[in-house]
């Protein structure tokens, strides 16, 4: 009985997801769930899109950007949170966390005033910003646990043997800690990447990113161009993430 | 080997702070600052034509708590998170236990069947549910189909369908929560209620539900929080019609650049969620037994 | 004379309060000088071993390595080796290559980090070994990985961290040979963390047995063992009858008398008079036949048989209770519970402390 119910609402989880891919290939001009017929003319439409295209672009610049400095200030926050004791560690934890739980509808709107405010509106680097505050969390989270899974004897051990603090990141530390560092920023990148209601806010002509474009879209039409996007979108996540966090999962010490 | 100089480089007691102080500068700037600018903006004052104005005033609040039009709107928003809420609790909880109990490659599968919903982006996943939910989409299409009604239901642009969907986005972080929860009771509490006669129904309602309720509460304030700030999923499958303080928020700040009403709006919003944490940590705090 | 290691008054405090972790500790080791740091969990021994390691900074006191101050110095400029309780090996390298990375560390050129890891590998035995991987290796074979790591670098000191609490008994009686063979033959300092008498007894030069961050006694293991100075060291250090009483009569004929009445005679002078307690270890008492002088009368009141003896409890007359231990030997009969007996000890056995 309990497989069943669960049977079900697994596929009430998966059905948008199912939907949306299965749409992608219709022939009919809108989105038509069972879809009619099978053709890829929804992608083409989508790649031959300018707009589209560039949306892409700037999309995955910012994602790039943001995913770099967020994997630096990540793993450098989660090696300080658990190597050291650190005098409040558990508040300090919890507002650098924080992020995750706030309201983006709030934040988007306080970014927008603030940046204005300071002049920094309309910019790439304020959109990088902001982004950096959304994604960080998540590497911190994947790091602290890679950094628990090894004796932090080790490190100990390195610095015995002769090798400063850098050396012992970088040789000792870093290798041990990679699956957790790419992993997180594997997943901060994709997070950057769909974000929307923050970047709404933020955004200005020729910064459009593809989740703006795709809402834009969707608001007053509804053709299939959007599943095809989706299901590149998801293919693609699916391709760079299943290795990713496989790897990730199956690290055990 | 090597001559004992006294230490070089930075102090070992300075490594911590100076690993953590990027990422706190860059959150008081971009986070703490943010909101705090906001705050004062909600202060003050917007008049079309002439900008902001430069007086201090509570009226943004006043005005929002004041109007029935506006408190409809803050009903409404509770009302979803709450009825949205529920709902993840009711389906979240049978695929908790599921999930709790599966051990190696299936918990993995399991787990990532439940973590795909959530690199999809919301964008994506509700314009799933907008072909799904339409007067011609599939469900109507299928329950016409099958004889349970005549006419079809209306969902799209209604609270009903954007609770469906809304649902569906946030079932994950419930799950996870409840996950937590149950992974940390002891088995073995499960064999000794049976051994002392209970049957399945009673175990469930005087061992796994009890104990599974720190999961419970934590599921229930993120998706509450998560499910009162949500803008994506209502705003497309509610439309222009159904005002929500998201979407108030939005409107009001982008387009009509009322930031300072747009900003009283999700300070309300953030006191709301705030006082829900503050009762939940006053509620599940157990006085130490003495 | 000048100490290869040399503690002085060093402490360690916590925050928060309370006592401290190690509390103004004096130790001087000589060169080549096994020394183990024997106490129960909580005693400080670990935290000391840190404070020469350089992982905890002291809150007073100096650390002296050959004459040279070297309480401010990194970790990782010290030129000690230090062996962890769980090895601490790099997962992510070879045998050969956890061997390296302290070479490399130091600069060490091509030729003769090649040469300083087939000496290291043949030391402990592990030619064979040089490119497996840890996971690939017993706990043995790691510990002793772990030691090579440190022996390449020929350190001035070596620091082991309880490192055979994790291997099975027999392992561990046999590293424990080989460890201290190995350190005679290279002839390196080393102090040697544990909690297991048996191993500090068996391998030290000298034994320090601390206690809640205090020195209670530093000696040879026999001196320990047969003149515990305190209370502790004599509880502590293998097994020990206590009767509480007290001496008076002081100057020349100390005479210990319990509440029940015994009388024990003590050689030394605790010159004063004093309450505190008698010591005297269970194999240091023999039965005697009933007509011996000096012989003290007994009811047996428990047998418990170990491997390769029995453990008798004793009521005597006064009604104080001693344990006995006695070897099986053929000829011997095992005595039974109820039997009335007698025994004896020699005056230089017992030990009184007062408190």
């Amino acid at each position: 009985m309990l497989k069943a119910l669960n049977a079900v609402i697994i596929i009430y989880l998966l059905a948008p997801i199912l939907v949306v891919v299965a749409t992608a290939f219709t022939t009919t001009a809108y989105p038509v769930f069972p879809p009619e017929g099978f053709t890829f003319r929804w992608f083409e439409k989508f790649l031959a899109s300018r707009e589209f295209v560039e949306s892409i672009k700037v999309s995955a610049l910012l994602a790039t950007s943001s995913t770099f400095i967020a994997a630096i200030l990540g793993t450098s926050s989660a090696i300080a949170l658990t190597r050291f004791p650190i005098p409040g560690k558990a508040l300090i934890s919890a507002l650098l966390l924080s992020p995750i739980l706030f309201p983006t509808i709030v934040l988007g709107l306080a970014l927008l005033v603030f940046s204005t405010r300071i002049g920094l509106s309309g910019t790439f680097l304020n959109l990088v910003c902001a982004h950096v505050v959304l994604i960080t969390p998540f590497v911190i989270r994947m790091v602290m646990v890679s950094l628990a899974r090894f004796d932090p004897a080790i490190e100990e051990a390195a610095r015995n043997l002769g090798a400063g603090r850098w050396r012992t990141f970088f040789l000792i530390t870093l290798p041990l800690i990679r699956p957790g560092v790419l992993a997180g920023s594997v997943f901060a990148f994709i997070l950057s990447f769909d974000e929307l209601v923050v970047t709404l806010f933020l955004t200005a002509p020729g910064l459009q990113t593809l989740p703006i474009r795709i809402y834009t879209y969707v608001e007053y039409s509804s053709d299939p161009t959007i599943s095809a996007i989706s299901t590149a979108l998801i293919a693609a996540w699916l391709v760079i993430g299943l290795p990713v966090y496989a790897r990730f999962l199956s690290v055990r010490r | 080997m090597g001559e004992l100089k006294a230490r070089s480089g930075a102090p070992e007691g300075a490594v911590p702070y100076l690993l953590l102080s990027p990422n706190v500068l860059w959150l008081a700037m971009f986070m703490a600052g943010a909101i705090v600018m906001l705050a004062g903006i909600s202060l003050q004052v917007y008049e079309a034509g002439k900008g902001i104005l430069d007086e201090w005033t509570i009226q943004n609040y006043v005005q929002f708590l004041s109007d029935p039009f506006y408190r409809d709107v803050l009903w409404r928003t509770l009302a979803l998170g709450a009825w949205t809420t529920a709902g993840c609790l009711i389906l979240g909880f049978p695929l908790a236990l599921l999930l709790s109990r599966l051990r190696g490659m299936r918990r993995s599968v399991l787990y990532f069947v439940l973590l795909l919903p959530l690199l999809t982006s919301a964008v994506v996943r509700t314009f799933g549910w907008m072909i799904l939910l339409g007067n011609n989409g599939f469900i109507n299409k299928s329950l016409i189909g099958l004889g349970i009604v005549d006419e079809p239901i209306r969902m799209m642009y209604t609270m009903t369908g954007i609770v469906i969907a809304l649902v569906e986005v946030l079932l994950p972080f419930m799950v996870l929560a409840l996950d937590a929860a149950l992974l940390n009771i002891d088995p073995h509490l499960y064999e000794a209620a049976q051994n002392l006669g209970a049957r399945r129904a009673r175990v469930f309602a005087k061992v796994t539900l009890p104990l599974a309720l720190p999961g419970i509460v934590s599921g229930s304030v993120l998706v509450f929080t998560l499910a009162v700030s949500a803008f994506v999923t209502p705003s497309l499958i509610g439309g222009p019609r159904i005002k929500l303080m998201s979407t108030l928020i939005y409107q009001q700040s982008m387009g009509l650049l009322n930031w300072p009403f747009g900003g009283a709006i999700a300070f309300v919003m953030l006191f709301t969620i705030f006082a829900l944490f503050v009762l939940t940590f006053r509620l599940t705090a157990r006085p130490r037994g003495g | 004379m000048t100490w290869d290691l040399e503690l002085r008054g060093v402490t360690k405090r916590y925050d928060g309060g309370g006592a401290p972790a190690v509390d103004a500790i004096d130790l001087g080791v000589e060169s080549g000088e096994f020394i183990a740091l024997l106490g129960p969990s909580g005693c400080g021994k670990t935290t000391t071993l840190r404070m020469v390691a350089g992982f905890v900074v002291p809150s007073a006191g100096r650390i002296l390595l050959r004459g040279v101050d070297i309480t401010d110095v990194p970790p990782h400029r010290r030129d000690m080796g230090m062996v962890f309780q769980n090895y601490a090996l790099f997962p992510h390298m070879t045998v050969r290559g956890n061997i390296e990375f302290g070479l490399h560390s130091h600069k060490v050129g091509k030729e003769e980090t090649a040469r300083r890891v087939a000496r290291a590998l043949g030391l402990v035995g592990l030619t064979a070994f040089e490119k497996r991987y840890p996971r690939e290796l017993s706990g043995g074979q790691q510990q002793r990985v772990a030691v090579a790591r440190v022996l390449a670098l020929d350190p001035k000191l070596l620091l082991f961290d309880e490192p055979l609490s994790n291997l099975d008994a027999k392992l561990r009686g046999q590293m424990r040979h080989e460890i201290r063979k190995l350190q005679k033959e290279i002839g390196v300092t080393t102090l040697f963390v544990t909690h297991d008498q048996d191993e500090a007894l068996t391998m030290a030069d000298r034994v320090v047995v601390l206690n809640q961050g205090r020195i209670e006694q530093i000696g040879t293991p026999v001196e320990i063992y047969e003149h515990p100075q305190t209370r502790f060291v004599a509880d502590f250090i293998g097994t020990s009858n206590f009767l509480a009483g007290s001496v008076s009569g002081g100057g020349d004929d100390p005479v210990f008398t319990t509440p029940g009445g015994l009388r024990v005679a003590l050689t030394g002078s605790p010159a004063r008079e004093a309450s505190g307690v008698l010591a005297i270890r269970p194999e240091k008492i023999e039965f005697v036949e009933s007509d011996v002088p000096d012989r003290i009368e007994a009811r047996i009141s428990d047998v418990t048989r170990l491997a390769g003896m029995i453990e008798y409890v004793l009521t005597l007359h006064t009604g104080d209770a001693i344990m006995i231990r006695e070897q099986r030997r053929p000829g011997v009969e095992e005595r039974a519970s109820g039997a009335l007996v007698a025994v004896r000890w020699r005056p230089q056995d017992v030990r009184f402390f007062a408190g």
